[in-house]
């Protein structure tokens, strides 16, 4: 009898229904959204990995990847239309996705990224671009054999070195943000001289592409966040250049006043840094009047660059990219429970002060007494 | 150390009531308390809620005492007598037996979504069935075991995985605290003591501890680590995904742990981890449910227990195929809700103001 039970429990152990051998498998790095020809269609483009030594010819130039586009009314149907050119697709290592400008101007964002955040196997930490090209060309700017999407992928990490680049911007935050005050801005991928550079920004408000900023606008709008995490100021002092390093944040504070309707925003931000290079001529940087000069300087570029952006928000794209909702919300909830709908308005009117304090903690190797 | 007298040590008891309470719960719960208080304060709520409910067991466990309770079955006869005793007392085994075919319900629909899309339903809930049938015919003791090995390895990786997670949590998202007042976090102390499910088996077990003067501390530790667990959930989970996001995702748990990835570790994807503790746990509490729905049934028909074992399996798994989809089966979850403070707090009184009544007109 104990025998027979045992027999009986042989078949659940006979391995997994759901297996599938990986090299059947589409693993998908990338995906791109484009407008297709057809009218109220969406192209997509899917970025395979094609596994090394895969290939049946030995002296084919290999590719790493290879890209599948379908055109289709909704994302879903394209995936699965995509069957019919490769193997199951699946979706677990996705790393990025772009999105075509011409597709956010027509399309709600929402609706865009609907399907990957519905969908179990993308995972929300995948990263969102936007393009100005079709994303197919952008897909398909291989150098050297690279996997474009891994490319683009690893550009996003230098934001600890420049403050170009704006903070990456997760499916899961896309998501997030357009449920609550729908207003950010999103890194847009470039080609240029043939190589995929990260270069401008686009502004979504409500879902829509409402702006596209360009990189001076975003180093702006990194010191206006509190996103700077490295990087140069650049300006000049006794006519000639200088620069210097941004080294950590100090603090950042943020308090918002209201009276009646009208609302004041103070950010006050501390940072360190380091003068890493001067053109002067007679740099003293042992003299310490000689550091708090150059401090200033660059404190006044700071401050005018974030008031160019500021101007920019409240006038050209009346939409608060900056987060700056948040403060509002926690510090005045009554007042934004009544007025969230108004929030773009209410921003384009507010007073936003800016302090900044740069603190010059050291001068590399080299001071220059003359 | 008698391994055969069915009697488990107040430690144990902690570890069985806190499998009992990590079920489904800790998946879904920022959003259902979302839902109901409408702003980030449901943190407040579930602190809230475990101290009252704490109190509670506090004074059920002094009455239980007072009474010197041995079987919670007996003691109901010596309160209603024998026929209404076992009808009250069918009512909670099927209370139980739907619980126990929740979670396996609930277990196999996260299977399907997020692990294995192509096995059937059936041959994942049928084998989890099976599985606890055989670890219950070791009755309390086994299930006692299975419990203090998985509770410590649930609690390390759960923290483990939260931990990681601290770099894309974002504090901001949780204040202000009070937004909306006081009221919504009053009206959202309803949905919350939901989150507790589980906490009222310990009425079950009271007889079944052997040094009954820890039952308090068993039941109290085995109670506030899932409250502790629920609560660092829920501020993870809000602050990062956000209110709104909050509300509308389905297991916002798990999309939680979806939105980072962690470098340098062999492993970037948590949810696994995650997905495949929470299996376990789903388990403990099914076989759990099970056990106490068997013993029951054979204090009803004076049956045996093993009969009983096998009896339940087809029932179970017919009431987990009822559901058809998620909306259903969130409402399955729902209604056991209905039930579960009657069992916790209704039922438990009655029997001891009448217990009480009849033992003082008997001693006079």
């Amino acid at each position: 009898m104990k025998r027979l039970w045992m027999l009986l429990l042989i078949p659940l152990l006979s391995g997994c229904w759901d297996s599938e051998n990986i090299e059947e498998l589409s693993l998908v790095v990338g995906v791109g959204i484009d407008l297709s020809k057809n009218k109220n269609e969406i192209m997509l483009t899917q970025q395979i990995l094609v596994p090394p030594g895969y290939s049946l010819q030995e002296n084919q130039a290999k590719l790493k990847y290879k890209n599948v586009t379908v055109s289709a009314k909704t994302l879903h149907e394209a995936i699965r239309d995509s069957l019919l050119l490769t193997n199951t697709v699946l979706t677990n290592h996705q790393r990025i996705l772009l999105i075509n400008e011409e597709v956010l101007r027509k399309i709600p964002m929402e609706a865009i990224i609907n399907q990957s955040i519905r969908d179990n196997n993308t995972r929300r930490s995948c990263f969102v671009f936007l393009t100005k090209r079709p994303t197919k060309d952008i897909l398909e700017r291989a150098d050297d054999g690279e996997i474009p999407s891994n490319v683009i992928y690893e550009l996003k990490d230098n934001v600890k070195r420049t403050n170009k680049i704006l903070p990456p911007l997760t499916l899961g935050q896309a998501s997030s943000s357009l449920q609550s005050d729908g207003s950010f801005a999103i890194q847009a991928v470039e080609i240029k001289g043939g190589k995929l550079i990260l270069q401008g920004a686009g502004v979504i408000n409500n879902s829509k592409l409402v702006g596209l900023m360009n990189n001076k606008d975003i180093e702006s709008l990194n010191w206006l966040n509190g996103s700077v995490k490295g990087g140069i100021i650049e300006t000049t002092h006794h006519g000639t250049p200088f620069s210097v390093e941004v080294d950590k944040r100090k603090r950042r504070k943020i308090v918002t006043e209201l009276h009646g309707n009208h609302l004041t925003i103070d950010i006050s931000v501390g940072y360190t840094a380091r003068l890493s290079e001067d053109w002067y001529g007679k740099e003293n940087s042992y003299k310490e009047s000689y550091l708090k000069e150059a401090e200033r300087d660059a404190e006044d570029k700071v401050k005018q660059d974030v008031e160019k952006i500021v101007g920019k928000l409240q006038h050209q794209y009346k939409t608060g990219v900056a987060g700056l909702f948040r403060y509002v919300q926690n510090q005045h909830p009554k007042f934004w429970e009544e007025d969230k709908e108004k929030w773009d308005e209410i921003f384009s009117d507010a007073d936003i002060n800016y302090h900044i304090d740069l603190e010059i903690i050291d001068f590399g190797s080299k001071g220059g007494i003359k | 150390m008698n391994e055969r007298d069915g009697k488990i040590v107040s430690g144990e008891l902690a570890a069985i009531i806190s499998c009992g309470m990590l079920g489904i719960g800790m998946l879904t719960l920022p959003r259902t308390i979302t839902e109901k208080v409408q702003s980030s304060d449901g943190w407040i709520v579930l602190i809230l809620d475990g101290l009252l409910i704490g109190l509670l067991v506090c004074l059920l466990v002094a009455m239980l005492k007072k009474h010197q309770v041995t079987s919670y079955f007996t003691y109901m006869e010596e309160a209603f007598g024998s026929w209404l005793s076992k009808i009250v007392g069918l009512l909670i085994v099927s209370y139980f037996i739907g619980v126990a075919s929740f979670e396996v319900l609930a277990m196999s629909e996260m299977v399907r979504f997020y692990l294995l899309e192509d096995t059937p339903e059936e041959i994942v809930i049928l084998t989890l069935i099976l599985a606890s049938m055989h670890l219950l015919t070791g009755r309390i003791k086994a299930i006692a075991k299975v419990c203090v090995f998985f509770l410590p390895l649930t609690i390390v990786i759960v923290l483990f995985i939260y931990l990681l997670s601290i770099r894309v949590v974002d504090l901001k998202n949780i204040q202000p605290v009070f937004s909306k007042g006081i009221m919504p976090v009053m009206k959202g102390m309803g949905t919350g003591t939901l989150s507790f499910f589980g906490i009222e088996l310990f009425i079950f077990m009271f007889g079944l501890v052997k040094n009954q003067k820890k039952v308090r501390r068993g039941v109290l530790l085995g109670f506030f680590i899932p409250v502790v667990l629920y609560v660092i959930t829920y501020v993870l989970v809000v602050a990062t995904l956000t209110v709104p996001e909050v509300k509308a995702v389905t297991w916002p748990t798990i999309s939680f742990i979806q939105s980072f990835e962690v470098k340098g570790i062999f492993i970037e994807r948590l949810e696994l981890f995650l997905l495949i503790t929470w299996i376990l746990q789903f388990f403990c509490t099914h076989a759990i449910y099970y056990y106490f729905a068997a013993e029951g049934m054979s204090r009803i028909f004076n049956n045996s227990y093993t009969t009983n074992l096998i009896i339940l399996v087809p029932v179970m798994f017919i009431l987990a195929e009822i559901p058809k989809n998620t909306i259903q089966i969130f409402k399955m979850s729902d209604m056991l809700g209905y039930a579960f403070p009657v069992i916790l707090i209704g039922l438990p009184i009655v029997t001891f103001v009448i217990v009480q009544v009849k033992r003082s007109r008997r001693s006079r």
